[in-house]
């Protein structure tokens, strides 16, 4: 069966942009950089093991606040890296439609996420010789902190199409990474609440990644929640989308 | 329009539609969840969706959380995130009936004035700090208002059951009503009566009067009237119309907290019972045959003595004629963890329940009745016959005569449910006059509803029933748990008892509802390995104390000869010969050390959690990084050296 090109571009692409952080240095500090943060965050701030419960609550918690500096950094070079290295005219060129490009560039740094959640497994091994957890929550919090990373890492996606300098990428989407986690902080909905009152508030903390996090990591899949996520992802990999689509156009 | 413009218009209309999407989601996947929690913690039960289903008015579920107050504490704010979830998930469940609101209470504020009034009752976590108020109003439509003044967290796996009651209160305003046989001086009447002294009442009995509506039905009851629960306690000698009256009211209304003894001591002091009379009259057991029976339940004629849970008795030596306490295995405490950790009605019990002379229950199986033993003994018991153990022999005796082969676990209290047949296949028994049972006279019988009796009498259940059943009624004695000092009391036997006829009292909804597991769980491994260290550090401190006090006496009683009298007193050691200073010095220097060990036996000690703290930390910070970030040189530098030779 002779495959959509369409498709056959993407997984290309998604090979392509895989492979790139591969055999770059780049990638593997990134993620060496994330198993770090994540354990000290856990163990030094969360107190993990002081705390002695059976569950990975010190963990996730921590993971909006990581991802939204993390991931921006594997992100930024998505587009912006591109436009510098002048490889950017060769994909413009290419005869493969657009969402192909944004979509396998976009799998290529979600995997990566991936793979930095997964060597996190230890950590859950750990837990699991401590103590009895409720592994069925944790496996849980861990999908839901994958789909949470796509979120962040199309944002990152968005910013590294928009602007040609990495490190503005980069700035731009710790920014707005920043302003939809803080959104279900109690201190910004108490000054939405005091300006605007307590029903615009509520609705603004829905728009939180935190807020639809938060259900998850106890155990509890919501379908808003998801439908959050997933509508996030498409509207920031569609920005994404219309800022190449600007470019090939002129 | 340009490529540029129109990217910009597309965007802000896919933004546009991103926030209409997310709001309408939000309110239309509201109740659209998976609880995937090994426990289901997060998801209602199937008696509180039927509770939300029933309501037929609107109820406002108002939480009062002090946020800044109980910043300082994580723990409270989870819970606090957890309640808020609750909640919410009722008002999602409500079909629109239940409304939840939540007030954040600062100090000072209208809100606080709001929380005091409607009896919420602050925490202050430490003197001088914020109050924290975190507790839960509930009103209907006409103003009724039910309240929850602290939302504990240590009742956790109760908190479902809570709010649900809380609703159904206001649903169902009225007290529990309770129609009580019992041939023991109990008046739950008498401790409702406003003003009237509690003097001579039982705990039980002043507490089963303040917080439900009780009527004590006269000896020569014919009839049981419509009330919620029907409790008998030791009810004495029935006529075959009584027990019909009994056998139908469970077929119908299905509730019944029975208490019964195969050896009450309380009985057998009224009726004058001389233990070390042989020919003394037979023990006063109670029963309910055929009823029993017919449930497939059935109570051993004897009692059960527990050797590991035994209570201690002031007995006298045999062999040194000297009095001392010593463990009587006829009176046995049932710790708070051999009580069913799932059923409301033990669940949330913390401490013990103390036995005398119990019998223990077993039931065969029946097709459609559940039966879940709810206190059990510990596996060392031993059975002995109901005129012996009257006698209360000494525990020496009972020790000597302990069998070798370990005892069975023996159930004292069990809950049955289930459909029922009558024991009565008959019908109605042919009318004899109804026994006179002795004890104090009943008060005069409040008005009551008649009960609904059908035109055929039931054969099987009408309303499937629960029946809680405990095979002692000694253990509602003050004496079992009260401190008779300060009135305080020691064990939870009556709590047991309300909650049990409490818990029958509500709807079928209610009483199906199971405690829910708390979900913090715990590091098992560290705390085993941290009360092991626990054990072993207080047994070498126990050692070392000793060695400690022994040096210490006998350094003090140096020294005092040191200090002797008139000119030298004072001058330490001017008394003292050269080798009785030495000794001082060498005491001295022994209690150091010894001191210096007991720091050093802990530290040692903890330092296995030490240990394993540092394994699990360098596993989890800093092998997985520095196993990624060799790879990734190793990686950069092969691709490096590859590159050098291609050129």
């Amino acid at each position: 069966m002779k495959k959509r090109p369409g498709l056959a571009s993407m997984t290309a692409i998604y090979r392509r942009e895989l492979l790139a952080y591969l055999t770059t240095p780049t990638a593997y500090v990134f993620v060496a950089v994330f198993l770090f943060a994540i354990g000290l965050f856990t163990f030094q701030v969360g107190g993990f093991f002081e705390a002695r419960r059976a569950d990975l609550n010190a963990f996730f918690a921590f993971h909006p606040w990581i991802f939204m500096v993390f991931l921006p950094a594997v992100s930024m070079r998505l587009w912006a890296e591109e436009t510098r290295s002048g490889a950017v005219e060769l994909l413009m060129t290419l005869p493969a439609p657009t969402w192909s490009l944004v979509l396998g560039k976009f799998l290529a740094a979600w995997t990566i996420a991936a793979v930095a959640l997964l060597l996190t497994i230890p950590l859950w091994i750990t837990v699991n010789v401590l103590g009895s957890p409720d592994n069925a929550a944790i496996f849980t919090a861990y999908l839901a902190s994958l789909l949470m990373a796509g979120a962040y890492i199309a944002i990152g996606s968005a910013m590294s199409a928009l602007t040609p300098a990495q490190v503005v990428a980069f700035v731009l989407a710790v920014l707005i990474s920043f302003l939809l986690t803080a959104l279900g902080l109690p201190l910004v909905l108490d000054f939405f609440s005091g300006v605007v009152g307590g029903a615009v508030a509520e609705t603004v903390a829905r728009f939180s990644i935190m807020h639809h996090f938060d259900a998850a990591q106890r155990g509890v899949v919501e379908f808003r929640s998801i439908f959050y996520f997933v509508s996030l992802i498409s509207l920031c990999l569609g920005f994404t989308a219309l800022a190449v689509d600007a470019r090939r156009g002129g | 329009m340009s490529a540029r413009r129109f990217a910009f218009f597309a965007a802000l209309a896919l933004f546009v539609m991103f926030i209409a999407a997310n709001i309408t989601a939000n309110s239309w996947f509201r109740s659209w969840r998976l609880d995937l929690t090994e426990n289901q913690l997060y998801s209602l039960s199937r008696g509180t969706q039927e509770t939300l289903n029933d309501l037929s008015e609107p109820v406002e579920l108002t939480l009062y959380y002090s946020r800044d107050a109980a910043a300082p504490s994580p723990q409270l704010g989870a819970y606090a995130a957890r309640v808020r979830e609750m909640l919410q998930t009722f008002a999602a469940r409500s079909h629109g009936r239940v409304r939840f609101v939540e007030v954040d209470v600062e100090a000072f504020s209208e809100a606080e004035d709001d929380a005091v009034e409607a009896g919420i009752e602050p925490i202050r976590p430490y003197e001088g700090a914020d109050p924290i108020y975190f507790g839960l109003i509930g009103a209907n439509a006409i103003d009724d208002q039910r309240v929850i003044p602290f939302v504990d967290p240590q009742r956790e796996g109760f908190l479902e059951y809570e709010i649900t009651r809380l609703i159904y209160e206001l649903e169902n305003p009225s007290r529990t009503r309770v129609a009580l046989i019992t041939s023991l001086p109990i008046d739950p009447a008498a401790a409702a009566r406003p003003g009237a002294p509690a003097g001579g009442q039982s705990v039980f009995a002043t507490e089963l009067g303040r917080l439900l509506d009780v009527t004590r039905l006269a000896p020569d009851f014919t009839e049981i009237p419509d009330v919620d629960v029907l409790a008998i306690i030791h009810p004495g000698a029935l006529s075959q119309a009584q027990l019909y009256a009994v056998d139908q009211f469970v077929l119908r209304k299905g509730r019944l907290f029975l208490a019964l003894d195969p050896a009450s001591m309380v009985s057998m002091q009224s009726a004058g019972f001389d233990p070390f009379n042989p020919v003394a009259p037979a023990p006063a057991s109670s029963t309910l045959e055929p009823l029993l029976g017919r449930w497939g339940v059935t109570m051993t004629p004897g009692v059960v003595l527990d050797r590991e849970g035994a209570l201690e008795v002031t007995v006298q030596d045999p062999a040194t004629g000297q009095e001392g306490p010593m463990p009587q295995p006829l009176f046995f405490s049932v710790p708070a963890a051999q009580l069913d950790r799932e059923d409301l009605m033990t669940a949330w019990l913390r401490r013990q329940i103390n036995f005398g002379l119990a019998g223990s229950l077993s039931a065969s199986e029946r097709d459609g009745v559940e039966v879940i033993p709810l206190i059990r003994t510990s596996g060392q018991t031993m059975r002995m016959s109901a005129q012996e153990a009257m006698m209360q022999p000494s525990p020496i005796d009972i020790m000597n005569r302990w069998p070798s082969a370990s005892g069975r676990i023996e159930t004292i209290a069990l809950r049955l449910s289930g459909n029922l047949e009558t024991a009565f296949p008959e019908g109605r028994p042919a009318d004899e006059p109804a026994p006179v049972i002795e004890g104090e006279a009943p008060p005069p019988a409040a008005e009551l509803p008649a009960p609904e009796e059908p035109a055929e009498p039931l054969a099987r259940s009408a309303t499937p029933a629960e029946i809680v059943i405990v095979a002692d009624t000694d253990f509602l004695e003050d004496n079992f748990y009260v401190d008779p000092r300060n009135g305080v009391t020691a064990a939870d036997n009556a709590s047991f008892a309300l909650n049990a006829i409490d818990v029958l009292g509500g709807s079928d909804a209610l009483v199906s509802l199971r405690s829910r597991a708390p979900s913090v769980r715990r590091m098992d491994m560290v705390d085993d390995m941290e009360a092991e260290a626990e054990r072993r550090i207080r047994r070498r401190q126990e050692e070392l104390q000793g060695e400690l006090a022994e040096t210490e006496a006998r350094l003090a009683a140096l020294q005092e000869r040191g200090r002797g009298s008139g000119f030298f007193s004072g001058n330490l050691g001017a008394e003292l010969t050269p080798e009785e200073n030495a000794e001082i010095e060498r005491f001295r220097a022994q209690v150091v050390e010894v001191r210096g060990e007991l720091r050093r036996t802990e530290r040692d000690l903890r330092g296995d959690i030490d240990r394993l703290e540092t394994i699990v930390v360098f596993i989890n910070i800093w092998l997985a990084p520095l196993l990624i970030a060799t790879a990734g040189l190793f990686f950069f530098w092969r691709r490096q050296r590859r590159g050098r030779v291609r050129r």
